[in-house]
């Protein structure tokens, strides 16, 4: 394989997640402190920050779910199907998801916000440093 | 001298007169020669037999009347062109100027006309209706009374003048105008009909006012001599022998002039050039469209507009007086026409009169109040703004393509639903709206996307909500969630805001004006995030009520939790500015924003993206030694101060921060 693409720094663990958790504060609709494991259904929720993990559940990046129109199973799985789909390296590194479910009326903004705060908590990028550079 | 004041332009250059065909007086020089009636008839014989050719008798004379060379009409040969469903049949030639009238309806002002869709419009100033088919013929009927027809034409033909004019007179127009046939319904029968330009109104105008008129001509006054500027109704409204009498004299009077022995003066001169101007702009190119088949037989001629104004569209495309807000006007017609003709407007059921009601509260230019009531709703512009939005945000199959194709794109993006919507929805507001001035920033404000994505996601209808109780029970369904009601809440709602000048694109200072930052997205998104939020929709529902009422719009005042009237020193563009701000950081209080807990979070969040940026950045640079192959080790000296810098750093950052939590494998 060559070399990690997904570098972080922190690892996800229950009590990390109740911190994040914290932060999301009165917007987190459902406190879910496991990680979900690719290709497994999140649940119901239809906005989410979510924390896709490599095998040493080391946090590889974080991001939000798009707004989505028909939705089968929840937000945050959808994405990740999608990131899936996309590049080789989050195959390949990507091994499981935390997810912060966001209430269905969390504005826009609110979440971009969050999205943001808990990507610098965690030490990761909003968009890898490979694609931001070119 | 009076001459003193003039630039001196030195010699009047000598203008020629350029042949347009064969004829050859003798003295061996190029004359126009008005031919005889008897030549007109053989042609019109000919014009009769020719395949694809689908014109009255009436028409077939006057097409023979226009040629310059009625023998070159005979031996012209039809040509064919692609329309989205059809095919349209043209003959080539060069016809005399005043016989041919510009553009009924000139497109390019539809973005600033004055529509009947608009409650406030003054009657006498409207857009007329657009153009319908013929039963048999390719001919457009316009059914508008032939003063309003005449009123319009010569504003458009000064408007163009003054615009665009163009270069003629030393040269004579090389590229041809389109014509098409046309029938008043409501004017005197002897002047009942005309070959428009669909294409090349300046062009024609610019020529018509280069030719020297005296008013008696027109009037068959004699005595008359005043030097009158030739407007296209004059001319409309002579009957087709008559008209053709004027061309004769003018080319009659201009050899005359040119004739007389040159005195060599620049008087002279400069006389002579005008006479040689006047010829030469006394003949146009063209290509009249003589003949329509549609792909489907059984439509007859029903899609002979569409088709014409399609051609008009793709010529234009490049014209720089050509706006887009024209531009999507003339468009969206178009589309919610093809709509109509393709059964996309009945709602499921096969009831024409809904079809065609929607068509015409689509288009805005009649029937509107009559089309409002047929779908059930009060003839308000802010619902008609609604219909638009629910009719252009539809979504299947048949749809997408046909709009698509109408639109010539690949995709249909909300952006390209977008255009059409805004002028289609603007002439509610065409008279209403103070100033055009405010009538450019509504539609600035509306161009940057006055749609959301739900709006498409999602079927919706549009209801009648023509009171304010009913736009309570709007507002009290959108707070349960009721998508319905919150998408119907949420146009009306960005009408009101838009309208009023409350919601703008956002400008420059609005960040200043809050003293932070704003949303500065789209109009429609703007929306959709007050539709997220309960003040948002309270103060969308206040909105649409209070700008219907005409009274000033108030603001949510999140201490005390209420509506509450805007501050004396606010102006609309303060109302946008903290709008924006409200939609960016949720319309909390001072003391919310305030917070200092929340602060401390957000500074802990760009300090922690500064280092992430760092690591970034040392990752950059050593990727580009490794790239280069780079070995020497950086001086001491350079990197003394960042190694102070990273290790103060983290001390300080470990003072305030809780030590590493000791690792249990020790």
């Amino acid at each position: 394989m060559s070399a990690l693409v997904w570098q972080g720094v922190a690892t996800m663990t229950p009590e990390r997640y109740a911190v994040l958790a914290s932060l999301v504060g009165p917007w987190l609709e459902e406190y879910r402190d496991s990680p979900i494991w690719i290709g497994e259904d999140s649940g119901n929720e239809r906005r989410a920050i979510y924390i896709p993990v490599n095998g040493e559940s080391v946090a590889c990046y974080c991001g939000r779910t798009r707004p989505e129109r028909a939705l089968c199973g929840g937000a945050a799985s959808v994405r990740i199907r999608q990131h899936m789909a996309e590049s080789r390296s989050k195959r390949e590194e990507w091994s499981a998801y935390w997810v912060l479910p966001l209430r269905a009326d969390t504005p826009a903004v609110v979440v971009g916000e969050l999205e943001r705060t808990v990507a610098a908590r965690l030490g990761v990028p909003l968009v890898n440093r490979r694609w931001r550079r070119h | 001298m009076s001459d003193s004041s003039k630039p001196d332009r030195g010699e009047t250059r000598e203008i020629q007169v350029i042949p347009v065909n064969g004829v050859r007086n003798a003295n061996g020089e190029f004359e126009h020669r008005v031919p005889p009636v008897s030549q007109t008839t053989k042609a019109q014989t000919q014009l009769g037999k020719l395949g694809g050719v689908l014109l009255s008798p009436s028409h077939i004379e006057r097409l023979a009347h226009l040629a310059t060379d009625p023998q070159e009409l005979e031996l012209s040969r039809a040509e064919r062109h692609r329309t989205p469903f059809g095919w349209l049949t043209t003959l080539n030639f060069r016809a005399y100027t005043p016989m041919i009238s510009p553009a009924v309806e000139n497109d390019r002002l539809l973005a600033d006309a004055s529509y009947a869709a608009d409650p406030k419009a003054p009657r006498g100033r409207l857009a007329l209706s657009m153009p319908a088919p013929h039963d048999r013929y390719a001919t457009l009927v316009h059914g508008d009374s032939f003063e309003a027809v005449m009123e319009t034409v010569d504003r458009a033909a000064i408007a163009v003048q003054k615009d665009n004019p163009q270069d003629v007179g030393e040269r004579i127009v090389e590229r041809s105008l389109t014509l098409v046939p046309a029938t008043f319904t409501g004017s005197p029968d002897s002047v009942g009909e005309d070959y428009t330009a669909v294409d090349g109104n300046c062009r024609l105008i610019s020529c018509l006012v280069l030719l020297p008129v005296e008013r008696g001509w027109l009037t068959g006054d004699a005595r008359d001599h005043t030097r009158i500027r030739l407007l296209p109704s004059y001319l409309m409204r002579l009957p087709l022998v008559a008209r053709r009498e004027l061309v004769r004299k003018i080319a009659k009077v201009a050899h005359k002039r040119l004739a007389q022995l040159p005195k060599g003066t620049e008087a002279d001169q400069r006389e002579r050039n005008e006479s040689a101007i006047a010829l030469n702009a006394l003949t146009v190119p063209v290509q009249v469209i003589v003949g329509y088949e549609d792909d489907d037989p059984q439509r007859g001629m029903e899609r002979f507009p569409a088709a014409v104004r399609s051609v008009l569209v793709r010529m234009n495309v490049s014209a720089k007086k050509f706006s887009a807000g024209s531009q999507h006007a003339v468009v969206a017609e178009e589309v919610a026409t093809a709509l109509y003709d393709d059964g996309l407007l009945d709602g499921g059921q096969p009831d024409k009169d809904l079809a065609t009601a929607r068509r015409d509260v689509l288009i805005g230019r009649e029937q509107v109040p009559e089309g409002m009531r047929l779908l059930g709703l009060d003839d308000l512009p802010d619902l008609r703004f609604a219909q638009i939005v629910q009719e252009l945000t539809r979504k299947g199959h048949a749809f997408n393509r046909l709009v698509r194709s109408q639109l010539g794109k690949t995709g249909l993006y909300l952006s390209h639903r977008n255009g059409p919507v805004v002028e289609l929805g603007l002439r509610s507001y065409s008279a209403s709206v103070e100033t055009p001035k405010h009538l450019d920033s509504i539609r600035k404000a509306l161009d940057t996307g006055c749609l959301w994505q739900d709006l498409v996601d999602t079927e919706w209808t549009v209801e009648n909500a023509a009171t304010d109780h009913a736009i309570d029970g709007l507002r009290d369904r959108a707070h349960a969630n009721d998508t319905q009601a919150a998408l119907v809440l949420g146009v009306l709602g960005m009408v009101a805001l838009v309208v009023t000048g409350h919601l703008r694109a956002a400008a420059g200072s609005a960040e200043e004006t809050v003293g932070t930052t704003i949303a500065r997205t789209s109009v429609g998104q703007i929306i959709k995030g007050l539709l997220e939020t309960g003040p948002g929709r309270e103060l969308l529902a206040d909105a649409v009520k209070r700008s219907r009422a005409r009274q000033p719009l108030r603001w949510w005042d999140s201490e005390s939790k209420s509506l509450v009237e805007q501050p004396s020193d606010w102006a609309t563009s303060t109302f946008n500015a903290y709008l924006r701000q409200a939609v960016r950081h949720g319309f909390t209080s001072e003391a919310e924003r305030n917070n200092p807990a929340a602060k401390e979070a957000a500074s802990l969040t760009r300090f922690q993206e500064a280092v992430f940026t760092a690591k970034d950045r040392l990752m950059d640079l050593i990727e580009m030694r490794d790239e280069n192959g780079t070995d020497d080790k950086i001086a001491w000296l350079e990197v003394e101060s960042t190694f102070g810098i990273l290790a103060g750093i983290t001390a300080r950052l470990g003072k305030i921060a809780e030590s590493e939590p000791l690792s249990d494998s020790w």
